[in-house]
């Protein structure tokens, strides 16, 4: 049963696509300015994403890129007509596109997948970003060491072999 | 150059197996559909890297009778393409 009451909350999620014309905190104020308009209209912000700059798959108005962010919303279809209908008039966005979640099954299910896998991944990359620093930083310590080591062979050759000037050995690396 | 047929050729007739039977047997492995293995509730517009294994070269929607994707499966993915499209995540043509 389908029920048609404009004032019944559901949930949408829109991504929209802003110029790359726009520099990144400019991008960010459109964000908050959409999320405003749902605000404004009843609607509670579930969830933003900022995808940052993409290359879009087709031209749009002369542009090869766009920023993109998606917001997922919780309230009534009819917030969801204002916002596209300011959106249509805006022109700090090329494109949007809203999509019902909670009457397809599996979406908000999906949705909230998504977000987790999103979480462990970053979560797996900031990890193997430490461990790669780790590893650089025991490298750079062990070349170090070695760079160390040697220098002090080499000053007390050399001490040994010249000991008419302390010459040395400039401070190579 | 005359290099004559090699052997073999023979009368290709083949086929046809023994007794009467008609039964032929398929060839091709047996397609199946991907996302009933991974009992797919859902295909998200979003999930590119998926969808652009489905829209091959000229960013057509593969046809089942390729990809082996059941008939719900199918309609679910063309929708997830076609949104994704709307969005320029993927393209609609390739020039």
């Amino acid at each position: 049963m389908t029920n048609t009451n404009p004032k019944a909350a559901r949930i949408f999620e829109t991504v929209f696509i802003s110029p790359p014309t726009l520099n990144e905190s400019e991008f960010e104020s459109v964000v908050t300015d959409v999320s405003g308009h749902y605000r404004d209209n009843g609607a509670e912000i579930r969830r933003t994403e900022n995808w940052g700059r993409k290359r879009l798959a087709y031209t749009i108005k002369k542009h090869q890129d766009g920023w993109y962010a998606l917001l997922q919303v919780e309230g009534p279809g009819a917030a969801v007509a204002e916002v596209e209908r300011r959106m249509r008039i805006s022109d700090k966005v090329l494109r949007w596109q809203t999509v019902r979640l909670d009457d397809t099954t599996g979406a908000l299910e999906a949705a909230e997948e998504r977000v987790e896998r999103m979480a462990r991944e970053a979560e797996e990359r900031a990890q193997r970003e430490a461990e790669r620093a780790a590893r650089e930083a025991e490298r750079a310590k062990a070349e170090a060491e070695r760079a160390a080591a040697g220098e002090a062979a080499e000053a007390a050759e050399a001490a040994e072999a010249a000991d008419d000037a302390q010459a040395g050995d400039g401070e190579e690396e | 150059m005359n290099r004559g047929r090699s052997g073999g050729g023979g009368n290709g007739g083949g086929g046809g197996g023994g007794g009467g039977g008609g039964g032929r047997l398929p060839f091709r492995r047996r397609r199946y559909c991907k996302f009933c293995e991974d009992k797919v509730t859902f295909i998200d517009y979003k999930d590119v890297d998926l969808l652009i294994s489905y829209v091959p070269e000229r960013a057509k929607i593969a046809p089942r009778r390729i990809t082996g994707t059941c008939a719900m499966h199918q309609r679910k993915l063309t929708r997830a393409i076609k949104q994704a499209r709307q969005i320029a995540l993927l393209p609609f043509t390739t020039e």
